[in-house]
Order: C-alpha cells, then sequence, then structure tokens
C-alpha cells in the first residue's frame, strides 16, 4: 500500500508544479498592458513606468517566474489590481461558499443518479429504465445555464417556492445544487445502470443468489460494490465540471463563489485574482483527483500490485 | 446446404459493417437526424429564415410567439427563428472547426508520443497531464479573457483545450497497433517511419477517434455556448444560441421564450451529437476502449 501511495504522489508532484507554471505563462503571454487596465482612461507615461516598476512587470521573465514561486511558496499570491486586498485572502474567503454548492450538488448527484441507476438496472428495458434513460440523456445534454434559468423561471417566478438568487439558508442552495448536479446525476444514473447490468451476469452473482441470500444483499453486497470503481471515478471527474459549472451556477444565481470571483476578475482584468482563482481552482481539481486515485487501491486491492 | 461458405461470402469492409448495425440502432439514428437537420437548416440558413435575423424593429420588441413569428421576437424585435436558424451556422462551425482543430493535435501527438515511447511519450503525456489539471471551462475563459473575445479565437482556444484527450485516445491505440504483425513486417522491410506511420498505423487507429471526434462536437457547442452565455464568446449581434440566452436572461420574467428556445437549440443540438456518437462507438466494436463523454 505505502508504495502505491509513493508511487502515485511522485507521479503528482510534477503536475502540480506544471499547473503552476501553465498558470504563470498564461498570465504572461496575455496581451495588452495590466498596468494600462489599473490607471484607466487618464494617465501619463511616468505613471506608468512608476507603477511597472512597483509591480516588478518590467523584470525579465525567469526573475518574475523565481519571484512568482518564491511568494506563492509562501503564501503570497500578490494583491488584486482594483481592491488592493491580497489574492489569497479573497479566494479563500470565497473557495468554501464554491465548495458548499459543489457539495450540496454532488449530494444531488450522487442521491438520485446512483439510486435512478440502481432501480434501472433491475428491470432493464422496462418502461421506468426506459423513461429515466430518455430524461438522463436529456439532463446530459442540456446546457447548465439553461436549466438554471429554467428552474428560477419554473420555481422562482412562477410557483415562487424558492430565491430566485443570493447566498443565506438552506433555501438558497436548493436550486443552484440541483442545476450544477443535473448532469452528474445523468451521467451517474447511466453509468451506474451499466455496470450494474455487467457485473448481474458475473459467476460470483450466481453463486451468491444459489447459496440463498435474500435478494437486496445480493444487490446491494455484491452488486452494487462492484460498480464503486466507475462510479467513484464519474464522481471525481464531475468535481471538475463542479469547478467548471460554478462559474455558469454562481452567475445566474449571484453565489459568492470562486466562479463568480473568476469571472468578474476576468471582465476587470485583474489579472493576480484571475491567476489566483485558477491556480487554487486547478490545485484542488488535481488533489481530488488524486485522491481518487488513492482510493481505487482501497476500493480495489488489485490495483495497486499492477 | 443454402449458406454460402465462409470463404465465399463477399468481404463488406469495416464501415459498411458498421452502417449496418448503426441503423438498427434507434437512437443513434434518431441523433443522425437531428444532426441533419442541423447541417440543413445551417446550410440553407439564407433560404430558410422566414426574416432578416439581424433587422432591428424596435416596435415589434418582445413579441411572444405569434403566427407572423413562430418563436417571437427579442429585445430589439429582432426574429428569435431567424436568429435560431442562423445561430445553427455558427454552432455547426463551432463544433467542427474547434474539433478538428482538437482532432489534428490529439492524433500528431498522441502519434509520436505512442509510436516513438520514451522521453517524447513522456514529455507529451506529462504536458496532458498537466493539461487535464485546469477544469476545461476555466481554462476556456482564461483564455478567452486573455485574447480578444470573438469566434475564431473560440475556435482555436476550444480546440487547444480538447486535444490532450484526443491525444490519449490516440496514443492507446497506437501503442497496440504498432506490435501487430504487419507492422513489424513493415520494420523489417526498412520502411521509413513517416510512411509506415501515415499508411499503416494512423488508418487502424481510426475507429475510437472518430468516436471522440463526434463527441467533441457535442462538446465544443456546448463550450461555445457557454462561453458566449458568459459574454465572453461570440459578440453582439452575432445570433449565437450562447449569447442569445445571456441577452434573453433579462427579459425571464417578461418574455421567457428569449430563453428558452435558444437553450432547446443547444440541448438537442448536443444530444443528437451524442447519440450518434454513442451508437457509433457500439457499432464499431462493442468491446473496444471508447471515450464515454463529451467534458
Amino acid at each position: 500500500m505505502i508504495q502505491f501511495i509513493v508511487k502515485r504522489t511522485l507521479l503528482f508532484i510534477p503536475v502540480v508544479f506544471g499547473v503552476i507554471t501553465l498558470t504563470f505563462i498564461l498570465m504572461f503571454v496575455v496581451p495588452g498592458d495590466p498596468v494600462l487596465s489599473m490607471v484607466g482612461e487618464r494617465y501619463d507615461e511616468a505613471t506608468l513606468q512608476q507603477l511597472r516598476q512597483e509591480l516588478h512587470l518590467d523584470d525579465p521573465i525567469y526573475v518574475q517566474y523565481g519571484r512568482f514561486l518564491w511568494n506563492l511558496a509562501h503564501g503570497d499570491l500578490g494583491k488584486s489590481y482594483i481592491t488592493n486586498r491580497p489574492v489569497l485572502d479573497t479566494v479563500l474567503d470565497k473557495f468554501p461558499k464554491t465548495l458548499q454548492l459543489a457539495g450540496a450538488a454532488m449530494l444531488v448527484s450522487i442521491l438520485l443518479g446512483i439510486s435512478v441507476g440502481i432501480v434501472s438496472s433491475l428491470k432493464p428495458y422496462s418502461w421506468f429504465d426506459k423513461g429515466s434513460m430518455v430524461v438522463a440523456l436529456t439532463g446530459i445534454s442540456a446546457p447548465v445555464f439553461w436549466v438554471g434559468l429554467m428552474l428560477v423561471l419554473i420555481f422562482g417566478i412562477e410557483l415562487r417556492w424558492f430565491p430566485t438568487s443570493g447566498y443565506g439558508g438552506l433555501i438558497y442552495i436548493i436550486l443552484p445544487a440541483i442545476t450544477l448536479g443535473t448532469r452528474s446525476s445523468a451521467f451517474l444514473a447511466r453509468v451506474t445502470r451499466a455496470s450494474m447490468l455487467e457485473i448481474k451476469s458475473k459467476d460470483y452473482m450466481r453463486t451468491a443468489y444459489s447459496k440463498g441470500l435474500p435478494k437486496w444483499k445480493v444487490i446491494l453486497k455484491h452488486q452494487f460494490v462492484n460498480t464503486l470503481i466507475p462510479v467513484i471515478t464519474i464522481i471525481g471527474v464531475d468535481f471538475g465540471s463542479y469547478l467548471s459549472g460554478a462559474v455558469l451556477t454562481e452567475s445566474i444565481f449571484g453565489w459568492p463563489g470562486i466562479g463568480r470571483l473568476a469571472l468578474d476578475s476576468i471582465l476587470k482584468r485583474d489579472f493576480p485574482m484571475i491567476q489566483g482563482t485558477v491556480l487554487l481552482t486547478a490545485l484542488v481539481f488535481i488533489t481530488v483527483n488524486f485522491i481518487v486515485d488513492l482510493l481505487y487501491g482501497v476500493i480495489d486491492p488489485r490495483i495497486k500490485y499492477e | 446446404m443454402s449458406n454460402p461458405k465462409p470463404d465465399q461470402r463477399k468481404s463488406l469492409g469495416l464501415w459498411y459493417e458498421t452502417w449496418l448495425r448503426l441503423k438498427r440502432d434507434q437512437a443513434a439514428m434518431f441523433g443522425l437526424v437531428i444532426v441533419a437537420v442541423l447541417i440543413v437548416v445551417g446550410v440553407f440558413a439564407p433560404l430558410l429564415s422566414p426574416y432578416d435575423p439581424f433587422a432591428v424593429h424596435l416596435e415589434q420588441r418582445l413579441l411572444s410567439p405569434n403566427a407572423a413569428h413562430w418563436l417571437g421576437t427579442d429585445h430589439f424585435g429582432r426574429d428569435i427563428l431567424s436568429r435560431i436558424i442562423y445561430g445553427a451556422r455558427i454552432s455547426l462551425e463551432v463544433g467542427i472547426i474547434a474539433s478538428t482543430i482538437s482532432l489534428l493535435l490529439g492524433m500528431i501527438f498522441g502519434t509520436l508520443a505512442g509510436y516513438y515511447g520514451g522521453w517524447t511519450d513522456n514529455i507529451i503525456m506529462r504536458f496532458t497531464d498537466i493539461m487535464f489539471g485546469f477544469p476545461a471551462l476555466l481554462f476556456l475563459i482564461g483564455i478567452m479573457a486573455a485574447f480578444e473575445p470573438n469566434l475564431t479565437t473560440v475556435f482555436f482556444a476550444i480546440g487547444f483545450v480538447s486535444w490532450p484527450r484526443m491525444a490519449r485516445i490516440m496514443r492507446g491505440q497506437v501503442l497496440s497497433v504498432k506490435e501487430n504483425e504487419y507492422v513489424l513486417a513493415n520494420v523489417a522491410l526498412g520502411q521509413s517511419d513517416f510512411p509506415l506511420i501515415v499508411k499503416h498505423i494512423v488508418p487502424n487507429c481510426l475507429a475510437p477517434v472518430i468516436v471522440a471526434f463526434t463527441m467533441g462536437i457535442a462538446s465544443a457547442i456546448m463550450s461555445e455556448a457557454s462561453l458566449s452565455f458568459l459574454g465572453l464568446g461570440a459578440q453582439p449581434p452575432t445570433p449565437s444560441w450562447g449569447s442569445m440566452v445571456n441577452f434573453g436572461k433579462d427579459y425571464l420574467r417578461s418574455a421567457p421564450w428569449l430563453t428558452l428556445f435558444p437553450g432547446i437549440a443547444i440541448g438537442l443540438t448536443v444530444l443528437g451529437f451524442n447519440l450518434f456518437g454513442d451508437g457509433l462507438r457500439d457499432a464499431l466494436d462493442p468491446t473496444m476502449e471508447m471515450p464515454t463523454r463529451a467534458e
């Protein structure tokens, strides 16, 4: 087990480093002078020059890169060009709110996706199976932002069951969570169904039934447990789609999370903030994938011997 | 014995056999119909659209669906049906151009990695790992922010963000194909790398790549719609479906049809390509490791 963890970690470190570097490069190749976006319409050359010096933007790229890494190692992501607040503070303030949303969406998708998938697989090609798979396909194909707006229209504006936007108690998170979770619950339902059906015909299923175990026990303990690898893969992969979808969902529901922060700072061309949000999101994303990777070894001990 | 002996049966060829299987798949055929309709609508947009999609008629703004304007009019009094018809062109363009860019980059790097192995493989694959480290839409938003937001940038940005998936699929294929005896035979005959790759390896790797290409069109269309919805893709007055939803959302309360119809158009289009891609995957080879989703 330890060997497995060490091996995975060694693969993980260069990716972290690469993500950091690519984020730096992305911001460096940006055409247009970030200083210009700070000073606005009226400026003179001397002020520009001074600002560039203050921000060390006139140093050669390797010096800037070195400083970027050094500061990053000390938890310093720079200051926002707009608010002058440290980027890390703002990002850490917004991130938990996105995690809340992603967590709620994940809950929606797991509850809905896995249960529909299991029930569908029990009687394949029944009306429930066919119906729910059509709904699932529609859920996969519908754009996240459109699903969100339709939920707002139906449950917010017409029925007035939920607030149309804002951040607060439990009632505020319901529509955004459904919006964000729809696509992945649809996908999860399909994957759960497919793997349940695949496992149904395995020898150990027949053995389990023939030794007289009750049906529910066979389904949960022998059939469902063995679908966990693909199911957990999907949940892990979908975490990335939550972070992407958060940009759309948060901008529709006015949710004060990292997605909206990223979008706002991009529209305001607040480069340190863009860099900070992109970097942090990517780091969280690859860490989640890393954890999922390790989980494989726990769920299926055969994997770590490969 | 009425059946012909096996050696007398005519070989149908991979693509004809695939088509025969595909024809029996109702869902895939439904997808194909959607795609075909989309192509016809896109190509013949000027003939099919009842009005000029750009013509502003302020006296006719926000009309609900009626006999003259089947899907209503928007906040500038433009006919929504006509804009959706022209929007099909944009979605098709984005889907095909962006996926082709990703296909070419992915095939080149995937083949290099799979064929040469060693350091080439290591560098390319680690780079794709890094690319996978960024949530796709966030990465796209970052690129769009860095450059001028317009459709050309969208093509390249989506192509650039999505090639690593294609490269991985291609690499996996090349790794298995290059072990085949006909490849080894050509190596033994002294054929040099380039003709060997182009003539014998690449053509035998295409099946999953084509499936990924089909799915890639769906996800490129979705990405463009998302970017345009955020105001970072197609700029007004371009009738992109995503930006129609973006401008429609301000009238969600008073004129929901501005949001409803372009969204349905996006969903149907993506559904069509997904269904067709799914069917193609199953028809080509049910046991093959295939891409299962468009990100």
